[in-house]
């Protein structure tokens, strides 16, 4: 077991290093210096200007200097200062990690409790009114823009019916009633997506042989439902659902924005708007370094759970 | 939407009819799904009036929207903000039996006064543009690498493989928001982003279709015969593999419209001017707070897109159980 963990935790050395690769192109290579700081400063920054810029941040250098310093501070998590805020990196991302983590954790969790409810649903009651009614809610749930979900709640629920704070924040307890809303409309927006993958994958099992078999020796259909068919199920959920856990961290952009919440979300957007390119690549890299992570320790569940899955 | 079939084993629903070939009987499938036809007819309809449109014969463009009629029907500089939806009204005159009707505007008009409803058609060649423009590169990309990867395998293989886990680990909206910096702002470089991000998912299923190919006879007869690594990958094993193609490009329709709206509203995508349906929903935020409440914009490209959406969502579904059963999700 640990040699297998070990192993796996070499093949993320190549990806973290494509990762680095990727980022450094991106601002370095396929835009240049020049270009960033023109944008940073305004189009009518002088000469002098500019060289100030690209020296402070290192674009003077040659680029095979630039490419190992650039590793060299991500991969110790060294970001540096906002370039509007001149706060430190590393602490605003972990401030901001917190407020991201307490709407889209509960959100989430929901949200895959209820989808799996209604998948079972689905699948107990397969072509019969009921289960046509599920997909078809699912699939116009999945064709109403997340923009739209956002707009239109705030301004029915909260700024008509008064039955929410339009916006806010605070930390304590207290933030119960400003997360409902924004929690309530991202379970209504992505419910869709997630009953109709876990209704797939349950019909899969249950057409496969060992479900016949167990109903061949005359087990009743919800022993097979519950014991067999979703024992099977959870396997490709856990991956969905591990692989979306760095998304949880990094929040949502869209609804933090909406209401007030100041986690990772609303900063990117904030970071987009100012150009505030030492913000988008830190929060880039760590994205990418959770999910990387996240991916890990999917693989590892398996192992623990599913004895087929061979250690190679 | 294909429901009726689901108590069928899904290994059975490949097998086609003999003298049938896989499009035909596919074909055949999605003929009886009611839902499926329909979706159709719908995006006939949205292709037709979006490429009107964008050829500017239907639906005049933000230019040319800056008029109003007065109560003569002529047009007038004078803009009527924000004016409610109406189907217009009869205007009595002198003469019994010869009232002047005075056409309305069906979706009221925007904060410049612009037709809504002109606006929102305008929104389908705006919507076919950035998917088109998305899909070409994204399907190009997944196309070329999953067959270099699936037929040459070694270290091609390990390569490409290596290269999409990487793209796959980066958060796909950081990476287009990186991307936007790097090409700049507006529709064009926003769809490009998204087909430069979109690729991973189509690469990896075209890679195990080639791996899973590259052993059958007919490529080995071919080979046998003397045609090349390429000739054998694009013109014999391609064409048995585009049906996950087609699929593909249905479902990632959506996500180009969908697509749209998120990175307008970040500020990325369309200008203020132009009339794509992101920006009127973006709008909205705005629109809304005011007193009395505008809401005809955010409702009309709302649903514009719903139904697009939809139709490519239940189409896309559809043709993925007619085409190919085992690929579900």
């Amino acid at each position: 077991m640990t040699a297998y963990i070990v192993r796996r935790l070499f093949y993320l050395v190549p990806i973290v290093f494509g990762v680095c690769l990727i980022t450094f192109l991106l601002f370095n290579v396929v835009t240049t210096g020049d270009a960033i700081a023109k944008q940073r400063l305004g189009q009518h920054a002088n000469q002098e200007q500019i060289d100030a810029y690209k020296k402070t941040h290192g674009y003077d250098k040659p680029i095979f200097v630039r490419f190992f310093t650039s590793i060299y501070d991500l991969i110790t998590f060294n970001f540096g200062r906002s370039e509007v805020t001149h706060q430190k990196i590393t602490s605003m991302i972990w401030d901001g990690m917190w407020p991201s983590l307490s709407l889209m954790l509960p959100a989430f969790i929901f949200t895959v409790m209820t989808g799996i409810t209604f998948a079972l649903f689905s699948a107990l009651y397969r072509n019969t009114w009921i289960d046509r009614t599920i997909v078809v809610i699912s699939i116009i749930g999945m064709s109403v823009s997340f923009l739209a979900y956002i707009i239109i709640g705030q301004y029915v629920l909260a700024y008509q019916l008064k039955y929410f704070p339009v916006a806010g924040y605070e930390w304590g307890f207290g933030v119960f009633k400003f997360l409902i809303l924004p929690g309530l409309i991202y379970v209504l927006a992505s419910l869709g997506r997630r009953v109709r993958f876990f209704r797939t994958v349950m019909l899969d099992e249950i057409n496969q042989d060992y479900v016949r078999t167990a109903r061949a020796k005359g087990l009743n259909q919800n022993v097979i439902l519950f014991k067999h068919v979703l024992k099977n199920a959870l396997i490709p959920i856990i991956t969905q659902i591990v692989v979306t856990l760095p998304f949880l961290f990094m929040g949502s952009l869209l609804l933090e924005d909406f209401y007030g919440i100041p986690g990772l979300g609303a900063m990117a957007l904030n970071a987009v708007n100012g150009n505030d390119f030492a913000i988008i690549r830190a929060l880039t890299f760590i994205g990418a370094v959770m999910y990387v992570i996240a991916n890990l320790v999917g693989d590892i569940c398996y192992a623990f759970v599913d004895p087929r899955v061979e250690l190679r | 939407m294909d429901e009726e079939k689901n108590t069928q084993p899904v290994t059975q629903e490949v097998e086609a009819k003999p003298g049938r070939s896989l499009w035909g009987d596919a074909f055949h499938r999605l003929r009886k799904d009611k839902f499926a036809v329909m979706s159709f007819v719908i995006i006939v309809i949205y292709l037709f009036v979006a490429i009107l449109s964008g050829l500017d014969w239907i639906a005049y463009n933000y230019d040319k929207q800056h008029f109003k009629r007065d109560k003569n029907g002529k047009e007038t500089t004078e803009l009527d903000d924000y004016s409610k939806p109406s189907l217009g009204h009869w205007r009595k005159t002198d003469v019994p039996g010869r009232d002047v009707y005075i056409p309305g505007h069906l979706l009221g008009t925007d904060v410049q006064g612009r037709d809504v409803f002109q606006r929102v058609v305008q929104g389908t060649w705006i919507s076919l543009y950035v998917a088109l423009i998305m899909s070409m590169i994204y399907i190009v990309i997944a196309v070329f690498l999953g067959a270099l990867a699936g037929y040459f395998g070694g270290w091609v293989d390990d390569l490409i493989q290596w290269f999409y886990q990487t793209t796959a680990s980066i958060p796909g909206l950081l990476l287009i928001i990186a991307l936007t910096f790097v090409l700049g702002k507006g529709l064009g470089n926003v769809a490009i982003a998204l087909g430069v991000v979109g690729w991973v998912g189509l690469c990896r299923l075209m890679r195990a279709e080639f791996l899973k190919h590259k052993g059958r006879d007919y490529v080995l007869a071919a080979r046998a015969q003397g045609a090349g690594s390429f000739r054998i990958m694009f013109r014999h094993i391609l064409p048995n593999t585009f049906h996950i193609v087609i699929i593909s490009f249905s479902l990632g329709f959506v996500n180009a419209i969908m697509g749209e709206v998120t990175l307008t509203f970040i500020g990325l995508g369309a200008k203020p001017e132009q009339p794509s349906w992101g920006r009127m929903i973006s709008d909205a935020r705005a629109e809304l707070a005011r007193d009395p409440a505008v809401w005809w914009p955010i409702v009309g490209a709302t649903t514009g897109m719903f139904i697009v959406c939809l139709a490519f969502n239940i189409l896309g579904d559809a043709l993925r159980d007619a085409l190919d059963p085992k690929l579900k999700e």
